[in-house]
């Protein structure tokens, strides 16, 4: 690479109570680089790139812009020097609109009273949305967005910046593949204009895709720097994990049992049409599905969280109504949220999330016994290789991935019969995904029923014993294992 | 998991506890402050017992809501409960006689209950609900009074002396602060309570039913205010009073976020707001001491309130508040 040297980042260090978050990290950034940077959860990304937007404050440590040592003091100032970022949890603010969060901070002024000009700041969202290629209204509310959608405008923000160097903490997490391809192609048009992109995935095969070089931080301690010719997603692997992973999709066969399930004409007009499915005991039913296909509408109705318009649904060949997550969980319902901070209490620790839905159970009379819920919650922090200084840390101390095994652990303890993962495992790294599905193996080994909504493909199709696409709010076709390839559900994924 | 060296873990412990308790130091440099400015005044037992009774007022007032807080929401009707159930006490005296006083602790339970389901039900934000009901309160203790403070001396004996330069009403709070403390932290009611104010939808999405809870959390404040004011109207003069006191009303507040309880809720509660208690207590009553005039202190006070909720609400440093 002849271009030339952007930002050196040398000796970073930060520490939280009882976290060696970055453990002295060098790292360098060439002008129209992509520069991928992986770990585990918890390794020490997000924050690494939290400290070169200005939302962090570094404990000690040097970063060098083109040359000149800089010191960041905050996201604003970091834009001035020409630094954007995207952050893992979106940091939209859901009561305004799609635009004004677009330029938030820097809203087109009219001239003379310097009033806003919203014509200008629609049609220039518009814009921007358009080289995106997405389909969104910037008068939309963020509240009414999908995950995907957020993270879509979230991207669109920081490409509005104008800047030199991009950082994109899991940019992609929560889009299909389309989307990133699009995604994709922006950043290259970027980079063929000079500017620099340090880019953080859990996605191991997008790194040759898109990047050029790829750190890997574990511990916070940093491993090493290749270049992507020589990173081989083995090699990846052995330097995030420290060792050699097993199976990646450790799937087994469970002989199907009785109906758990069974729905009949489920539809909310304008959104869910004339929904039919059954689900058996250990089986794990695939729902594959693109942004807006109406996975998440689907899975709310289900749990009690939306109405129906009509339909009918049958829990172990009874007819229910199902008015409230509260009926949901008592008829062993059990439903991980697309996005992790609806399902998550950020002010309570690990324990008391892991339990809240099953404190019924564990409590006497309704006193709280520790000593159950520590050990409840070890076992799982132990299982899913929660990385945390401490049992009882208050979840929002904990990364991103790290948050998304706290909720998943919520369901696992719980003892649900059926439950309903959304994107089981946005955001977790490569060695806790194989302990998920190993979970989900176990789970339908002891006969519960697993609906696993998706926009994955090769989890879809290496976990579940049946796939129904979805697209426009209706099956399209149903898959039995082994039956239909990527290109296949692609197909019926985007016919309306 | 890592852990820091063996020699480090106290220290380590201590300065946690004190970034998350920053009203701990607070507290402390008051003291030493206060002691160093006026050491033949402050460091006395009667200066001490003063302290304690003030700090009961606030505590008493200040628990049960503080519970409400936690739900992001906020109850000012104590004030009006403990006014209120006087008058009754005095009302009902002739015909049922000793019993007359459990007529406060019902009328906290009856209040907190009905706040909780109209503010669940129509929507209205508590803060306008419960200034409203405190009000209503305070204007039926008017009419019902004739405009007379009303004594009721039989019962002096709930805070006779004990112990010497110890309020006895300071003992009896110990057992109400426990309860409260309990009941928040160690009670499935408890972490239903915190996980609303953290996150209303996880905690839907999590099978808790948020209006049932909402309500109880009213329900719990009135009735720990209902139970506090049996030992605040002896504590208090043994008089129902006429007048409403903004100072009973502020206090407690400035107690409950000096504490550290932020107001949007979530995290908190009883056993944070005995401290903001306390250093309310402490730094009152040192100013009093000074030759500061009554209303600058009350100047004082009201800035305190500020810099508190400014503080509660950014936290210190990047540390969130427990
Ligand atoms: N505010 C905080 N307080 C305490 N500890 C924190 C805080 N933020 C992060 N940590 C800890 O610092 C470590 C690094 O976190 P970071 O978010 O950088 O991880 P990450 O590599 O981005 O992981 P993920 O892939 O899960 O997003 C983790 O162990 C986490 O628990
Ligand atoms: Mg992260």
């Amino acid at each position: 690479m002849s271009s030339s040297l952007i930002l050196r980042a040398e000796g970073i260090d930060k520490s939280y109570p009882g976290v060696h978050a970055l453990d002295h990290v060098d790292f360098d950034l060439f002008e129209g680089e992509i520069h991928v940077l992986l770990g585990e959860n918890g390794a020490g990304k997000s924050t690494f790139m939290k400290i070169l937007s200005g939302s962090l404050p570094k404990d000690s440590g040097r970063i060098t812009l083109r040359g000149q040592e800089v010191e960041i003091l905050n996201p604003h100032h970091a834009w001035e020097l020409g630094i954007g970022m995207v952050y893992q949890e979106l940091s939209l603010i859901p009561s305004t609109s799609v635009a004004e969060n677009i330029f938030l901070g820097r809203l087109p002024k009219r001239k003379p009273l310097g009033t806003v000009d919203w014509a200008e700041t629609f049609s220039r969202a518009r814009n921007i949305l358009d080289d995106l290629g997405v389909d969104i209204d910037p008068r939309q509310r963020v509240r009414d967005l999908s995950m995907g959608e957020r993270q879509l405008t979230e991207i669109a923000k920081a490409l509005s910046m104008n800047v030199q160097i991009l950082l994109l903490d899991e940019p992609t997490s929560a889009l299909s593949e389309e989307e990133r391809e699009r995604l994709f192609h922006i950043l290259r048009g970027l980079q063929e204009k000079g500017v620099a992109v340090i880019y953080v995935s859990h996605r191991l095969a997008e790194v040759p895709q898109i990047g050029q070089r790829v750190t890997v931080l574990r511990d916070g301690k940093k491993i090493g720097t290749l270049p992507v010719e020589q990173a081989d997603e083995a090699t990846l692997i052995r330097m995030m994990v420290g060792r050699e992973l097993g199976e990646q999709f450790p799937k087994t066969e469970v002989p199907r049992g009785r109906e758990l399930l069974r729905i009949r004409g489920l539809t909310v007009e304008g959104m869910l049409h004339d929904l039919n499915l059954t689900l058996h005991e250990g089986e794990i039913l695939g729902i594959f599905g693109l942004l807006g296909s109406g996975r998440t509408p689907f899975a709310r109705v289900l749990f009690g969280v939306d109405r129906m318009d009509s339909g009918e649904i049958f829990v172990d060949g009874n007819k229910v109504e199902i008015s409230s997550p509260a009926e949901a969980i008592e008829l062993g319902f059990g439903y991980l949220t697309e996005d992790r901070k609806e399902g998550l209490i950020p002010h309570l620790s690990i324990p008391a999330n892991i339990t809240l839905a099953s404190l019924k159970q564990i409590c006497q009379l309704g006193f709280l016994k520790h000593s159950e819920e520590r050990q409840a919650a070890e076992k799982y922090v132990r299982e899913l290789g929660i990385h945390t200084p401490k049992l009882h840390q208050r979840v929002e101390f904990l990364s991103g991935g790290n948050q998304q095994k706290v909720a998943l652990a919520k369901w696992l303890c719980s003892r649900s019969k059926i439950l309903i993962f959304d994107e089981p495992t946005r955001g977790i790294d490569v060695g806790a995904k194989a302990e998920v599905f190993r979970l989900m193996n176990d789970l339908a080994g002891q006969g519960v029923g697993i609906i696993m909504l998706s926009s994955e493909l090769p989890e879809v199709l290496a976990m579940a014993d049946r796939i129904l696409v979805m697209a426009g709010g209706s099956f399209t076709a149903e898959f039995a294992r082994g039956q239909g390839t990527q290109e296949d559900l692609m197909r019926y994924a985007v016919v309306r | 998991m890592k852990n820091p060296a063996r020699k480090n873990v106290v220290p380590q412990v201590l300065i946690q506890t004190l970034k998350t308790h920053p009203v701990i130091l607070a507290l402390i440099g008051f003291v030493v402050l206060f002691s160093a400015l006026y050491p033949e005044r402050f460091l006395t037992p009667l200066n001490f017992s003063t302290i304690l009774k003030q700090f009961v007022t606030l505590t008493l007032f200040a628990l049960g809501p503080s519970i409400v807080v936690v739900t992001g929401s906020l109850d000012l009707s104590y004030v009006g409960i403990w006014m209120l159930g006087g008058i009754l006490v005095w009302l009902l005296m002739p015909i049922t006689g000793m019993f007359s006083i459990l007529v406060i602790p019902l009328l906290g339970l009856v209040t907190g209950f009905l706040i909780g389901v109209i503010q669940v039900k129509a929507k209205i934000p508590s803060f306008i609900l419960t200034l409203s009901l405190l009000v209503t309160y305070w204007g039926i203790t008017a009419t019902l009074s004739g405009g007379y403070p009303r004594s009721v001396r039989e019962y002096a004996f709930i805070t006779a002396s004990l112990i010497p330069h110890l309020p006895t009403a300071f003992l009896w709070s110990i057992p109400i602060i426990l309860a409260a403390i309990f009941v928040m932290k160690r009670t499935r009611i408890g972490t239903y309570i915190y996980a609303i104010g953290s996150n209303e939808e996880g905690a839907q999405l999590a099978g808790i039913n948020v209006d049932k809870h909402k309500i109880l959390a009213f329900t719990l404040s009135g009735l720990f205010t209902g139970v506090g004011a049996v030992i605040l109207f002896p504590h208090l003069g043994g008089a129902a009073p006429v007048e409403l006191n903004l100072n009973n009303v502020v206090g407690p507040l400035v107690a409950i976020v000096l504490g550290g309880t932020p107001l949007v809720g979530g995290s908190g509660g009883p056993q944070r707001t005995i401290l903001g208690a306390l250093t309310y207590a402490v730094v009152y009553r040192g100013l009093l001491l000074s030759l500061l005039h009554p209303e600058a202190v009350q100047l004082l006070v009201g800035l305190l309130l500020i810099v508190s909720i400014v503080v509660g609400s950014r936290g210190l440093k990047g540390v969130t508040i427990t």
